[in-house]
């Protein structure tokens, strides 16, 4: 979906960004769209990226990247729980970004 | 319900799909009680901040799965999972799938928004109503019955109640089916490409090959 929409909509984005915190994503606030994901999966009860993300986004804005990373708690748990692979078709497509970001080590990549 | 994000910008269908879901745990739900599926919340919320897990009143098997799927999805194996359903049945595991991915979402926004975690409801009184997926869904390759369609969305397909419960919060974080359409989705300033980067590294982050 990351691919899609950025391709799609010319936004250059460098996708490796998702992977390694020294890549600039390229985008206005990519680097802060980045901590806030990251600091939602771990566990510390702390405001900073929020505030970092909404002082160029604004605070809507930062509030709703809070919620897309609140989804995806859900999305990743719903199909890794229930062991839903990625299609072979899906995965050829892809290939070259599964390798980049090193997704192929991942425990459910063999499913 | 949710009053400590009230200072937050928070959408007004955002705080109205909390609170359904906050409702909606407290309640019998399909093949776990009221009070059985606060427990399986309180499981994951110890679980997922790495805590000692609470005693609570649930079968061994199923304090497993919560503290399992809670803290590390990634890791869950076919050979895991037949060990649960044969313990406790594949809708009631598919139900606690459910029940935890929401609360892990929802203390993951309020922790983001630096509020306070939202106390659990007491429990309903009254009993699970087993109602059955009709049809049921196809067993093809996964670890429990999805369908054929390998999306999230139809994952819980086993517990339909579930899957439109989930359906209804992530819709609201998240986005629609028709905006899934749109690569060039905008809400206020965050662009759809922003939305995907935040999505992405969340996945990368939880290790999820999906």
């Amino acid at each position: 979906m990351l691919s899609w929409s950025s391709t799609t909509t010319r936004r250059n984005l460098d996708l490796r960004a998702v992977a390694d915190p020294v890549v600039d994503p390229g985008t206005q606030a990519g680097r802060q769209l980045v901590a806030l994901a990251r600091a939602a999966v771990g566990t510390r009860s702390d405001t900073t990226a929020l505030l970092e993300l909404a002082s160029v986004l604004g605070l809507e804005a930062a509030v709703d990247a809070a919620g897309v990373a609140a989804a995806f708690e859900i999305y990743n748990r719903v199909i890794d729980a229930t062991g839903v692979p990625v299609g072979k078709g899906s995965q050829r497509r892809n290939a070259e970004i599964i390798e980049a970001l090193g997704l192929d080590r991942f425990p459910h990549a063999g499913l | 319900m949710f009053s400590t994000l009230a200072d937050s910008p928070v959408r007004p269908e955002v705080l109205e799909a909390l609170a359904g879901t906050w409702e909606h745990l407290a309640r019998p739900g399909t093949w776990w009680t009221g009070a059985q599926r606060l427990a399986i919340a309180k499981t994951a919320r110890a679980a997922r901040a790495h805590r000692p897990l609470p005693d609570v009143e649930l079968p061994k098997a199923a304090r497993e799965a919560v503290a399992m799927i809670a803290a590390t999805p990634s890791r869950v194996t076919a050979l895991w999972v037949s060990g649960i359903t044969e313990a406790i049945g594949e809708a009631p595991y598919v139900e606690i799938i459910g029940i935890v991915s929401r609360v892990v979402a929802i203390d993951t926004l309020t922790r983001l928004l630096g509020a306070e975690l939202e106390p659990l409801l007491e429990p309903e009184a009254g009993q699970p109503t087993r109602e059955m997926a009709d049809p049921r869904p196809e067993h093809v390759r996964t670890f429990v019955p999805v369908g054929r369609v390998f999306v999230p969305t139809f994952t819980l397909s086993l517990v339909p109640d579930e899957r439109a419960t989930n359906d209804r919060l992530g819709d609201a974080l998240y986005m629609t089916d028709p905006d899934m359409e749109n690569p060039d989705l905008t809400r206020g300033t965050l662009h759809r490409t922003d939305i995907e980067l935040v999505a992405a590294t969340v996945s990368y982050e939880n290790e999820c090959f999906y």
